[in-house]
């Protein structure tokens, strides 16, 4: 009866399986430590491979080299997104995307454009290789090594050129954004563009809450920008300029003022110093805008009481001040007021009215006074700020 | 083909062709899918046909041969040429894989009449009329099979093609467990033998 701890025994057994895992281990100890086991297990080895040439011989239908193509490329796939994950964690990408635009510089600058170009996938040249025919032969891989590494290369060729074509149509649309913008800020700069703003009391500017404006000031806003698009000129008797500047004048219940030396305003001077100062501050918004350089204001009495005399006071960035002062009837007032042309460049101070506490913006603030003494005798004073470019 | 059609001698072909094969292997540790193309060219039809013998159903044997080329590409980088032919190696892989859905169909009884049964399937395969011409290496090696005394080439292929263990044939055989060790040792020895004389 043969030995059944034959090494030759042990040997077949490992090679078709047959030992358990500790037999196994023990085996494998051995097989390290002898050359002569290596040598049998080899030749058992080879006789599994007589078994299998001795298995009735059969043809491999094409879809199973279809379906280890599939599973490859998938597997390809997964492996390379597991590589740039960590590739890309590993802050390699910048050096290795630089190292690569040199080489293809490099490549590109020396290769003709042809060679560069590829109808078919990878997917295509694979299964091209696989498929029988018999006068092509089978491209060696391993005859040119630089074979894969230039295909490669190919392939980030056409990744690189279609990412500059991308930069190239958002460098494009960033030049046409650019020139967009700078037509719109040459456009905000032109004197004769109409800024609207709203002169809201100083005391609740900060919070942002504007009191709204009374229906007679809306109307009266509308109307001074009627005037101001010159839409009364088809009017016949309709006010201009000249005419404004000699007389007050009224339309369809709406005052005009304009506040120019020589027209019908008074000239601008400091507003007296009253011994008496009412305490009820008018809590109203200024509807206003700005054409040229003038500021047109919309008051009526939420702003001071019929008849007072309100001075309007303007201050700009050389602390130059003008203004001037009107009569207010019970009609809405439009009053039309000069500004100095550093003020019409933008260029604003805080002046001597904003009060105490308030910080001007690096755009800073216009400051408008408005003075009011009323027939009665009480005096009051306002101030409204606006921003410098409204 | 497993011959080259160069002036060399059988001993020559044998070594070119063991040098392509570790040459492929080694091309698809680098990830060169087209040598997975070219080796799945050498030796697709041995793989399948072996996988077919295995496992008597085309289906399974498909599947089977697919699992075991992406096995190769998945592991190639672990072939050791000092421990194995490439050949055999991939043999190994192609077979465990069949083994496994041996297993998975359903627990194996190893008694006597599962014994018959086995044996009379794998006489039937062998005699079976060949569908596709073999070469002369695979004629050598199916020749020698079949010189094997009838114990001898039972047990080889009952323990290579089905999975069963010495001591299972031995229980179903009704013999003695170093007999069948024997046996086996024996046939492997005479198959490996058949193949270095043709090479020779």
């Amino acid at each position: 009866m043969p030995d059944p701890r034959l090494p030759e025994d042990d040997a077949a057994s490992y090679v078709l399986g047959g030992l358990s895992a500790e037999d196994r281990r023990e085996f494998e100890t051995r097989l390290a430590e002898s050359e002569e086991l290596r040598a049998l297990v080899r030749e058992l080895e080879d006789a599994t491979v007589a078994l299998t040439l001795a298995s009735p011989p059969k043809r491999a239908p094409q879809r199973i080299w279809t379906g280890i193509e599939k599973a490859v490329a998938q597997e390809s796939k997964s492996r390379s997104a597991a590589f740039w994950f960590g590739w890309l964690r590993n802050g390699w990408a910048a050096a290795s995307i630089c190292l690569l635009g040199w080489v293809l510089y490099a490549f590109l600058a020396h290769r003709p454009a042809s060679d560069i170009t590829t109808s078919k996938t990878s997917d295509d040249r694979l299964t091209a290789a696989i498929s029988p025919t018999p006068t092509q032969a089978l491209p060696n891989p391993l005859s040119s090594p630089s074979n894969a590494a230039m295909k490669l290369l190919q392939a980030r060729a056409q990744e690189l050129a279609e990412l500059r074509r991308k930069i190239a149509q958002m460098e494009t649309e960033r030049t046409q954004l650019s020139r967009w913008l700078a037509r719109q800020s040459a456009a905000l700069s032109e004197s004769n563009r109409i800024k609207f703003c709203q002169l809201v009391p100083a005391s609740v500017n900060t919070d942002g809450s504007a009191p709204p404006l009374s229906p007679g000031l809306q109307r009266a806003m509308l109307m001074a920008i009627a005037r101001e698009l010159g839409w009364f000129e088809s009017k016949p008797g309709a006010p201009d300029d000249s005419r404004f500047g000699q007389t007050p004048f009224s339309i369809d219940g709406i005052d005009f003022v304009n506040l120019h030396p020589n027209t019908n305003g008074v000239a601008y001077q400091a507003p007296p110093q009253p011994s008496a100062q009412s305490t009820a501050t008018p809590q109203t918004t200024i509807p206003g805008f700005v054409a040229g350089n003038k500021l047109v204001l919309a008051v009526d009495s939420t702003v001071a009481p019929p008849q007072s005399s309100v001075t309007f006071t303007v201050t700009d960035a050389n602390q130059n001040q003008t203004g001037g002062t009107v009569v207010l009837g019970d009609n809405p007032t439009v009053v039309t007021i000069p500004l100095t042309a550093e003020f019409a460049q933008g260029g604003v101070a805080p002046g001597p009215f904003i009060p105490t506490g308030l910080i001007p913006t690096p755009d800073g603030y216009l400051a408008v006074t408005v003075s009011s003494l009323s027939s009665s005798g009480i005096f009051s004073t306002n101030w409204f700020i606006m921003p410098a470019n409204p | 083909m497993l011959r080259s059609s160069g002036d060399g001698t059988p001993e020559d072909s044998l070594k070119a062709e063991v040098r392509e094969d570790a040459r492929l292997l080694a091309a698809i540790a680098d990830g060169n899918q087209h040598a997975l193309a070219a080796l799945y060219r050498r030796r697709g039809d041995m793989l399948y046909s072996l996988l077919m013998r295995m496992l008597t159903n085309e289906m399974e044997a498909q599947e089977a041969t697919q699992d075991a080329f992406v096995a190769i590409w998945q592991r190639a980088h672990k072939y050791d040429p000092c421990r194995s032919s490439p050949l055999a190696w991939m043999v190994m892989i192609a077979r465990g894989l069949a083994l496994d859905r041996l297993r998975a169909r359903s627990r194996r009884s190893a008694n006597h009449t599962a014994y018959e049964h086995e044996v009379m399937s794998l006489e039937l395969e062998i005699n079976r009329p060949i569908q596709a011409e073999r070469d002369d290496l695979a004629a050598a090696c199916a020749s020698a099979l079949n010189r094997l005394p009838e114990d001898q080439a039972h047990a080889v292929q009952l323990a290579f093609l089905r999975g069963w263990t010495h001591k299972e044939i031995a229980s179903a055989a009704g013999e003695p467990l170093g007999t069948v060790k024997a046996r086996i040792r024996r046939g492997l020895l005479a198959l490996r033998k058949a193949l270095k004389d043709y090479h020779a």
